[in-house]
């Protein structure tokens, strides 16, 4: 996974961090200034002493100190929210890439409405586009936060926000869930994946594909388990009968990083681990542990190891 | 510095100016806390205003005060607010000189004066942003 | 300590240089006008103390044992949960990937530090000390109503303990201490976790209201005589604003409160998106109150820095009435802020732009108040004794908890650091250096008047400065990791993040704090006994309180003192001389005929002698009061509707009791004679004004929750665009004008009743009273038919639960009004009231007219609002 970079609100790598990056450098000199002055003055103050006489001062720190301090301060400061504010406040182009994000106790469905794919706990864009997120909550109230992309944005139960991102580089950008939405709300990453055009349509074309039809017979005898354990009711695989929407949709599994919120990858140790005890590895979690023999398991990871 | 040194202090305060007059007790918080007063119940009325008009838009998709609209009126409230601060800054000040108690603890001038800069200032969104 | 009777030509040079006694070694101020101690104190303790043995403990109302007790408790509870809290919730992010506690007692921890420190521990502590000190800050020498503060400190201990008493059942509060819906709701919190979190907490809401009304009432009108508005401490001031946005910010969390539990217990939807409820309504209802209570809680924080900056420098503070003007500002910006906390939701840019705005401006208000202190220190000379030292720690942090509030206000930078450690950073810099700071140095400042002792030095140094040092060591990384994207409210994180350092970072600081805490409660045990004796005045201050000895006596003032300027203590040679009616009513007040518990009244503005009343003495009445609110709440958490019918008949049976008339000490023809002589009415029945301020806020506060339910009535109707449903009737618009029609003859009939008795006509004030109690009940009747006969249930839509909730409450408070018509009208025919004494009916027939507006209302938005706004 990453180096040891310091990622975050200050390394942008999209517009909207961008723009919240330049206002944060001119709040914080503007803030360090005046911490300077007012500690300046007080350690002044605390070192000389007064005397009777001196009145004069203090209706001049009043008004120059207390009033016109803060109130230059506050004004360039709200002069730079407002103008950062209409300037993102534009309206998605009609050209934006349309994905619709809903929000799960703890994971995220990811939907690209245009393409008919669907995936989770990841969103794959092209650079330098502008991406639409649909957001809602399937549940509690969530929160979407990629600090190197943009600004945090609540997904609702009640209705759809909508949050613009673009990404000016290619990389993968994590994020997490910014809202406390019950035990897990630790434990629910997101990754949003910023492709160049070219491999993006890749991507997307790969993701069309239903899921890739079993090749060994412990892979069959896995997708009668898959079936059998009822784990359809929950998840989805395409071109399977498994067609549950509580969980994510596992038709494309192994071609994305992680389970569970982020905490697992998608190797076959992990999905072992996983399916043997979810509760073990994220207490809590919604899925129930499967009752499955030795056996079951191995035929059941053959079968999703297949799904590429 | 020691512990017990004697300290001098001030005594060059001049004392209180006795009251002249006692104005009732609704002039006295009138004149005392009427800016702010005027400042929530005009930050209440924009902002309910605003969430009303694009609630209403979303959720029914009507429009039921229009973006012109909700500027202009925004505004309009802006300066009746603006200029009744200012009015009752005018009158606190006045009060004091007659030196009607309480209104002398010279409290009302700031805070209407503050309270008309605060309406301002709040309404200034309106002049640069898109209403909802 | 002699008393001194200088005459002013005897005085020389400066007043109130303090100076060390060579023979005591106390730090003594010889000039300082001492209260006269009359023989007549022991006489007054006892007629002024609480009684003894447990009964008595169960019954106190002494401003000094209510006002004691709720700081100890609220002390308590920050051991109890608060503290213990953080230490386990550092020590579990020390590391990444820690497996030390797991995520459910993570969330139980960072919930319950969040409650207990919000309205637990800072609240009580500060109403607590208001109550302590007011009177002998004020001069007065009780509360306004004692039995209202006993049972505000009642409440306040059985809603913490019924909070606290959800770790028996393991179903601690889990959702954090904003609770937000729908995760507190019935759907993903069946438990009862958060059942304990809404009942315990408004238990405990329903005391901190309470002890507001205490608190306004007392600093309006509880004064010395002479003390005009312009020479109220400046603490005072604090305090004021504090308890009145006390009324108008818990209001609504109660009113939002029992919207939550109507959902949780009975099935009514205001916050279920499928059910036309909406998620964001509880936002608005709970940030309402959450962002005010942050000032809420700083505001007495300034209020004590006002007053010890100004003695440990020797100086007047410096614009008094910008300071003033200052802290009223904050009190109104302060509730335009709200949104602030939901700059992530989508609202509207606009709404947002307006927030954003008002968040900055009060940026200008808190400047004015640091550079006054700074002006202060400008033109005075520090002594660095321990509370100067915590006052200078206070500026310093405060100054970066106020920066990086005008950085969370910019909307775009908010939406980087909503949500993430900056924030927990930015708060507690704010709640600790703004407001626990302040506390110590209050606690440095006031100890030896309660103890007659000194807290010592050295320890209050390294009380200081490890504290100093650990709080930037643990909150300043905050900042940095919040940047990093660390957000908050998470039980672990991944090695590879990056947070690691800032985390462990965090985590050593407490290796200070600890031992600071530890040093300070040292110094407290240490310094009861052992502290250096003290002398009334040990730092030559200024206000009255150091005037009386310490510890004061229990009645406080044994003669009342006369303030002529706004330094009494510094300006005034004696506190005994001053305007000649004033003078004989200060003699008057402990003599015969006034041998009771007389308080003096003042004018509001003025500060000139209005009223002398007798204000309550010991009940058990509040207690039971108190424990017929628990049981309500308990029962509601158990789902015991009968028990909590139960609990409703003890209190209606409890404050009837309460407040049922005592004999009075003097006849009528005593009380005008003595008016006569001074010029003042005696009210020893009760009193007039401060029964009418009561009756008032109480209006206010019934008004403040009928707000809140009305905005919610429109805010739901606004989200959805069909009102009533479909397939529901509009309410019958005629039977709301005959309800309305109803209540109009009701209201006119008692206030017919009211100026019956004015005219000492018993008969007019018993047969109007009839009258009104008759068509109330009638229109109350009426009202309950037609909830009972709509189409529709409480919990089929958001619309039939708004609808019965609102109707409910107007019935609510139809109740009561006639509950207090039916007792007036028993004692009005026993004959308790003349056209001398009729201050119950002065009350009733202002609840009346305050009951026939909010019902009239509840029939113009339930009945009438359908029919204009489809």
């Amino acid at each position: 996974m990453e180096g040891s970079r310091l990622r975050g609100a200050l390394d942008p790598s999209g517009s909207g961090a961008d723009d919240i990056a330049a206002v944060w450098w001119l709040l914080f000199f503007l803030g360090f200034a005046v911490f300077v002055l007012v500690v300046a003055a007080l350690f002044v103050g605390v070192r000389r002493s007064g005397r009777p006489e001196d009145r004069s001062t203090s209706r001049a720190w009043m008004l120059g100190g207390g009033i016109a301090l803060p109130a230059v301060v506050i004004a360039v400061v709200l002069a730079v929210t407002l103008s950062t504010m209409r300037s993102s406040a534009q309206n998605p182009p009609d050209t934006a890439v349309e994905v619709e994000v809903i929000g799960h106790q703890w994971w995220w469905e990811v939907r690209y409405p245009e393409h008919g794919v669907v995936t989770a706990n990841e969103i794959h864009i092209p650079v330098g586009e502008p991406v639409a997120l649909r957001m809602q909550s399937a549940d509690v109230i969530h929160s979407l936060w990629v600090p190197e992309l943009a600004g945090k944005l609540d997904l609702l139960p009640e209705r759809v926000n909508t949050l613009v991102i673009d990404a000016t580089r290619p990389g993968r950008y994590p994020g997490r869930c910014a809202e406390f939405c019950g035990l897990q709300h630790a434990n629910m990453d997101i990754v949003v994946v910023a492709h160049r055009p070219d491999d993006y349509a890749s991507w997307i074309e790969a993701q069309r594909a239903a899921a890739r039809v079993p090749v060994s017979a412990a892979a069959q005898r896995g997708l009668d388990v898959f079936v059998a354990s009822d784990c359809g009711s929950c998840h989805t695989i395409a071109g399977t009968t498994a067609n549950g929407t509580t969980g994510p949709d596992l038709t494309h599994l192994r071609s994305r990083e992680s389970i569970a919120g982020g905490m697992r990858d998608t190797t076959i140790p992990d999905l072992r681990e996983w399916i043997t005890d979810p509760h073990a590895v994220k207490p809590g979690v919604l899925m129930p542990g499967p009752s499955l023999t030795d056996d079951e398991i191995d035929d059941l990871l053959a079968y999703l190891e297949g799904l590429e | 510095m020691t512990e017990h040194a004697p300290i001098p202090v001030d005594t060059v305060e001049p004392p209180l100016e006795p009251a002249v007059r006692q104005p009732g007790t609704f002039r006295m918080w009138l004149l005392t806390i009427g800016g702010p007063v005027i400042w929530i119940v005009h930050f209440g009325a924009v902002y309910l205003l605003a969430e009303a008009a694009c609630t209403a838009q979303r959720s029914a998709r009507i429009d039921f005060v229009g973006a012109e609209t909700l500027r202009v009126a925004v505004v309009a409230l802006t300066v009746i607010a603006v200029v009744g601060c200012v009015a009752l800054a005018v009158a606190a000040r006045r009060a004091a000189r007659r030196r009607e108690a309480a209104v002398a603890v010279g409290v009302g001038v700031p805070l209407s004066l503050g309270a008309a800069v605060a309406v301002a200032a709040t309404c200034l969104p309106v002049l640069v942003l898109a209403p909802c | 300590m002699s008393l001194t009777h200088q005459h002013p030509s005897d005085r020389h040079g400066p007043v109130g240089e303090p100076i060390v006694d060579e023979a005591t070694g106390l730090l003594t101020d010889p000039t300082t006008p001492v209260s006269i101690h009359h023989e007549t104190t022991a006489e007054l303790d006892r007629l002024w103390d609480d009684k003894p043995g447990l009964w008595g403990r169960l019954t106190a109302v002494q401003n000094d044992a209510v006002g004691r007790r709720m700081m100890l408790t609220g002390f308590f509870f920050l051991l109890l949960g608060g503290s213990v809290d953080s230490v386990v919730m550092r020590l579990q992010l020390a590391r990444p990937d820690s497996e030390i506690i797991g995520p459910q007692l993570y969330n139980e921890l960072f919930t319950n530090h969040g409650s207990v420190t919000m309205f637990l521990v800072i609240l009580p502590i500060f109403e607590g000390f208001a109550i302590l000190t007011l009177p002998m800050l004020l001069g007065s020498r009780e509360m306004p109503f004692p039995r209202l503060g006993a049972f505000a400190y009642w409440t306040f201990l059985m809603g913490g303990l019924l909070y606290y008493s959800s770790t028996l059942f393991s179903a601690v509060p889990d959702v954090g201490w904003f609770a937000y819906t729908p995760l507190s709701g019935p759907r993903f919190s069946p438990d009862l976790n958060v059942d304990f979190w809404v009942l315990g907490l408004g238990v405990a809401e329903i005391g901190a209201i309470a002890g507001a009304v205490e608190i306004i009432i007392a600093v309006l009108k509880l004064r010395a005589p002479g003390m005009s508005l312009a020479r109220l401490p400046l603490y005072a001031w604090a305090m004021l604003t504090t308890a009145f946005m006390i009324l108008f910010a818990f209001t609504p969390l109660i009113v939002g409160s029992l919207l939550l539990e109507l959902e949780r217990g009975f099935g009514m939807h205001f916050f279920t998106p499928e059910a036309g409820g909406s998620s964001l309504l509880w936002q608005h209802l709970f940030w309402i109150f959450g962002h005010p209570e942050v000032y809420i809680q700083f505001l007495p924080a300034t209020g004590i820095v006002s007053m010890v900056l100004p003695v440990m420098v020797r100086r007047r503070i410096a614009g008094y009435s910008w300071m003033v003007a200052a802290m009223i500002g904050i009190g109104f910006l302060s509730f335009g802020l709200w949104a602030h906390h939901m700059f992530t939701v989508g609202l509207p840019a606009i709404v947002l732009a307006f927030f954003a705005a008002a968040s900055m401006v009060i940026a200008v208000p808190a400047g004015v108040q640091f550079f006054s202190w700074i002006a202060t220190i400008w033109d005075g000379r520090v002594r660095w004794s321990t509370p100067m030292l915590f006052v200078f720690g206070f500026m310093v942090t405060f100054v970066v908890g106020g920066i990086t509030g005008v950085m969370v206000a910019a909307v775009p930078f908010d939406q980087q650091a909503h949500d993430s450690y900056f924030v927990v950073g930015h708060l507690h810099y704010v709640l600790i250096g703004g407001v626990a700071f302040p506390i110590f140095a209050g606690v440095y400042y006031w100890f030896p008047k309660f103890t007659g002792r000194m807290m010592s030095e050295r320890l209050g140094r390294w009380n200081f400065w490890l504290l100093f040092a650990g709080v930037h060591v643990t909150f300043f990384p905050m900042h940095i990791v919040g940047l990093l994207g660390m957000p908050r409210r998470i039980y672990t994180y991944p090695a590879d993040a990056g947070w690691a350092i800032w985390n462990l970072i965090s985590s050593l600081g407490l290796l200070l704090i600890l031992p600071g805490i530890g040093f300070f409660m040292l110094n407290v045990w240490w310094s009861r006994k052992h502290g250096q004796p003290a002398g009334p005045n040990p730092w030559g201050a200024d206000s009255l309180e150091w005037a009386l000895p310490s510890p004061p006596p229990q009645q406080g003032w044994t003669r009342l003192p006369i303030v002529r300027t706004r330094h009494p203590l510094w300006d005034q040679d004696d506190l005994h001389t001053g305007d000649e009616r004033h003078e004989r009513l200060a003699d008057a007040l402990g003599k015969w005929p006034l041998k009771w518990r007389a308080v003096l009244v003042v004018g509001t503005g003025n500060g000139e002698p209005e009223e002398i009343f007798r204000v309550s003495d010991t009940s058990i009445w509040p207690f039971v009061t108190a424990v017929g609110t628990v049981v309500i709440f308990a029962s509601e958490l158990l789902k015991l509707r009968l028990g909590a019918l139960l609990g409703a008949a003890i209190v209606v049976g409890a404050v009837l009791m309460w407040n049922r008339p005592s004999p009075a000490p003097m006849t009528e023809a005593e009380e005008l004679e003595f008016e006569r002589e001074h010029g003042v009415p005696v009210r020893a029945s009760g009193s007039l004004v401060v029964a009418r301020w009561g009756m008032a806020l109480a209006i206010l506060f019934l008004s403040i929750a009928f707000g809140s339910f009305v905005l919610s009535y429109f805010y739901l109707r606004l989200e959805n665009p069909v009102w009533p449903p479909a397939g529901v009737e509009r309410p019958d618009i005629w039977i709301g004008a005959i309800i309305v029609a109803l209540f109009a003859v009701a209201v006119a009939a008692v206030q017919a009743g009211r100026r019956g008795i004015l005219a000492d006509d018993r008969e007019r004030l018993l047969g109007g009273l009839g009258a009104g109690i008759t068509c109330g009940a009638a229109a109350v009747a009426l009202l309950v038919t037609d909830l009972v006969q709509a189409d529709f249930g409480a919990a089929d839509h958001a619309y039939g639960s708004i609808f019965h909730t609102l109707g409910g409450f107007a019935i609510v408070v139809t109740c009561c009004a006639l509950v207090m018509s039916a007792a007036t009208f028993v004692y009005g025919a026993r004959g308790e009231y003349s056209a001398h004494r009729f201050s119950p009916i002065d009350n009733v027939a202002r609840f009346w007219v305050a009951t026939g507006a909010i019902a009239a209302l509840t029939i113009a938005v339930l009945y009438g609002s359908p029919y204009l706004t489809s």
